[in-house]
C-alpha cells in the first residue's frame, strides 16, 4: 500500500499517503472544503490496510473519536479546515491534557466564519497554538509542497508518539489542493509509542518528561480525565501542587525538547541584510522573491520554520544582531506576525495579502527592493 | 519556463483538461510541474480557472504572473483575465463559447471546440479538443505524449471519444 516510487497528486491526497505509511489506523472526519480530499482518500485507503474510517456527525465528534482510538492503541488522524477546527478546539486541549497522541490536518481556507472555502489563507496561526483553554503547547507543522504533505505527514505521528501531544499540520488551500510530483521513498522512519506493560510505567517519566502510555484492554486500571489528576491518573482538583506539576510538565516536554522539534528551511542568511520570513504556501513566492533579489546585488535571505510551533527562535536571535529588516509575506493580516514581533523586539514588515489568493515572487520582490532603498 | 492558464465555467472539465496537461508534463516529460486551480464553492457555476506551471528547476510562483498560453472556455472568464490575456503569447479559445474578442489582440487563436466535440459525442470532451489544438499551436507537446497521459488518467468508458477529440484539435487548421 503507497508503494515507493513517483506519484503526480494534489496535497492532500499526499498527506493520506504520509498517514497510511506512518502507521494510520483510524481516521474519523467530517468533510469540509479544502480538506475533504484527505477524508475520502482515507476512506479509500484505510480499509485496504486494515484500518477503521469513520465519518462523523460533526467535527467535535471527529476529534473525540480520534482520541478514543489512540487510547485504544492505534495512530489516529482527523482532517478539517477553519470552521471545523475552530469546533475541534476544546478537545485539542483535551489531547493535551490526557496527553494522547493524535495528528490533526488543518487546510486553512480564507475567513472568518465560512469565508472563501475553496480560498487559501494563513489566518489560523495563532489559533493552532493558542486555541484551546487554559495553559499547554503543542506542535504544529508548516508544509510548502506536495511532497511536506507526505514528509510532514510522516513527521507528525511521529512526533505526536515522542511526546504524546496533539500535533496539527497546518496546511492552506494552495497547498492542499495544488498537484505535483510526490516521491515516497524506499525507507520512511517511524516511530511507535512505548506502551506500558504495567501500570508502574505510565507514571514513570522520562528525561524527556514523558511515560509510556497504557492502552485500553490491556488489562490496565487506566483513569483518563480531562480534569486535573495525579500522575496515576486520579483526579484532584483541590490540591495546587498537582494542577502545577501536571501543567508545567505538558509544558515543559515541549518546551525542553524544543532544540529536537525545531526544523526549518534557510537560504543566504550567512550575510543577510533583509530576512524573509514565511510559511506555507506563501514561503514558495517568498524564496523565489530572495533569489532574484540576490540575482540583483540585494543582501537578502530566507528562514521558513516546518515547525512553525515551537518557533525556530534561537535561530532568528542568532540572524537578529546582523539583520536590518525582517519581512513577512503571507497570506493573513495576523498570522506569525505577533511571534516574529516578540522574536525580534521590532516591528516586522508584514506583507499580508487577504484575499484569497497566493502572493507571487513580483510583489514580494517589490517589498526587499524597496525595503533595500 | 512556461505558464498555463485554463479557464472556464465550472462543470466544463478545466481542472481535467488542467491535470491531464501537468500529468503530462510531469509524467510523461519528466518536467517540475506545479497545477493549481480556483474555483467557487457553488456546484456547477463559478469561474473555474487551473494554472500549470512547468519548469527545469523549482517553482516558485504558484500562480501564473507571466503567461505563455491562455485557453479560454467561457465568456466571462475571458473577460476576467483579459489583461493578463493581452500579454500572454498564446490565446487559445473555443469560439462557440468565447465571442466578444477585442480585434486589436493579435495573439488569439480561435477553434469552434464546442461544435467538433458534439460532432465526435457531446460538447463535454470540448475541453480535449482544445488541449489538442493547444499541442499544435505551441509545440510545447506532442500529441502522443498527451495520448499517452490521458491512457492513463481518464477512464476507459471515455477514452476513445478523448482520443478522437485531442486529434480533432490536433489536426484542425
Amino acid at each position: 500500500m503507497i508503494n515507493p516510487g513517483e506519484y503526480f497528486v494534489e496535497g492532500d491526497v499526499a498527506a493520506a499517503y504520509g498517514a497510511i505509511r506512518a502507521g494510520c489506523l483510524f481516521f474519523a472526519g467530517y468533510p469540509i472544503t479544502p480538506a475533504s480530499e484527505i477524508t475520502q482518500a482515507m476512506a479509500e485507503l484505510l480499509p485496504r490496510v486494515g484500518g477503521k474510517f469513520l465519518q462523523m456527525e460533526d467535527e467535535i465528534a471527529s476529534i473525540s473519536a480520534i482520541i478514543g482510538a489512540s487510547w485504544a492503541g492505534l495512530k489516529s488522524m482527523t482532517a478539517t479546515s477553519g470552521p471545523g477546527f475552530s469546533l475541534m478546539q476544546e478537545n485539542i486541549g483535551y489531547a493535551a491534557m490526557t496527553e494522547t497522541p493524535i495528528v490533526i490536518i488543518d487546510v486553512q481556507r480564507a475567513g472568518p466564519a465560512i469565508g472563501q472555502a475553496s480560498r487559501p489563507a494563513q489566518g489560523d496561526v495563532m489559533q493552532s497554538r493558542f486555541g484551546s483553554h487554559g495553559d499547554y503547547e503543542t506542535i504544529v507543522l508548516s508544509p510548502n509542497s506536495v511532497q511536506e504533505m507526505f514528509d510532514l505527514t510522516v513527521k507528525a505521528f511521529n512526533l505526536s508518539e515522542i511526546y504524546r501531544v496533539p500535533v496539527i499540520i497546518l496546511s492552506d488551500a494552495e497547498v492542499g489542493h495544488m498537484m505535483e510530483r510526490l516521491v515516497v521513498p524506499e525507507r520512511i522512519e517511524i516511530v511507535n509509542r512505548k506502551i506500558a506493560s504495567n501500570f508502574q510505567e505510565t507514571m514513570a517519566y522520562g528525561e524527556n518528561l514523558v511515560s509510556a502510555m497504557g492502552r485500553f484492554g490491556d488489562g490496565l486500571e487506566l483513569m483518563i480525565t480531562g480534569s486535573t489528576h495525579r500522575p496515576d491518573g486520579t483526579r484532584d482538583t483541590g490540591t495546587p501542587e498537582v494542577q502545577e506539576n501536571l501543567v508545567r510538565r505538558l509544558v515543559n516536554k515541549i518546551e525542553k525538547n524544543r532544540s529536537s522539534i525545531e526544523e526549518w528551511e534557510e537560504l543566504y542568511t550567512e550575510d543577510a541584510e533583509i530576512l524573509v520570513i514565511s510559511h506555507g504556501a506563501s514561503s514558495r513566492p517568498s524564496k523565489g522573491a530572495v533569489i532574484r533579489a540576490r540575482k540583483e546585488g540585494i543582501r537578502a535571505g530566507f528562514l521558513r520554520p516546518r515547525v512553525l510551533w515551537p518557533s525556530p527562535e534561537r535561530r532568528m536571535i542568532e540572524l537578529d544582531s546582523r539583520v536590518k529588516r525582517v519581512i513577512l509575506p503571507e497570506m493573513s493580516l495576523r498570522g506569525y506576525r505577533m511571534e516574529l514581533e516578540r522574536i525580534f523586539h521590532r516591528k516586522v514588515d508584514h506583507l499580508p495579502k487577504v484575499g484569497g489568493v497566493v502572493p507571487t515572487v513580483d510583489e514580494i520582490f517589490t517589498k526587499i527592493r524597496s525595503a533595500s532603498l | 519556463m512556461i505558464q498555463i492558464r485554463i479557464g472556464g465555467w465550472a462543470g466544463q472539465g478545466v481542472i481535467l483538461a488542467g491535470t491531464i496537461l501537468a500529468e503530462t508534463f510531469s509524467r510523461v516529460l519528466k518536467k517540475n510541474v506545479v497545477m493549481t486551480r480556483s474555483y467557487t464553492a457553488a456546484v456547477r457555476s463559478g469561474i473555474t480557472t487551473s494554472d500549470i506551471i512547468v519548469d527545469d528547476g523549482e517553482i516558485y510562483d504558484l500562480i501564473i504572473t507571466r503567461p505563455d498560453v491562455m485557453i479560454f472556455m467561457y465568456q466571462k472568464t475571458f473577460d476576467r483575465y483579459i489583461d493578463l490575456a493581452r500579454k500572454s503569447k498564446y490565446v487559445i479559445v473555443d469560439s462557440s463559447l468565447v465571442k466578444s474578442i477585442p480585434s486589436d489582440m493579435k495573439n488569439v487563436y480561435s477553434i469552434d471546440a464546442s461544435s467538433i466535440a458534439s460532432r465526435i459525442s457531446s460538447p463535454k470532451i470540448a475541453n480535449m479538443v482544445l488541449l489538442g489544438y493547444y499541442a499544435r499551436i505551441t509545440g510545447h507537446l506532442d500529441i502522443k505524449d498527451l495520448e499517452e497521459s490521458i491512457r492513463g488518467t481518464v477512464s476507459r468508458r471515455f477514452l476513445d471519444e478523448d482520443l478522437r477529440a485531442i486529434s480533432a484539435g490536433f489536426s484542425f487548421s
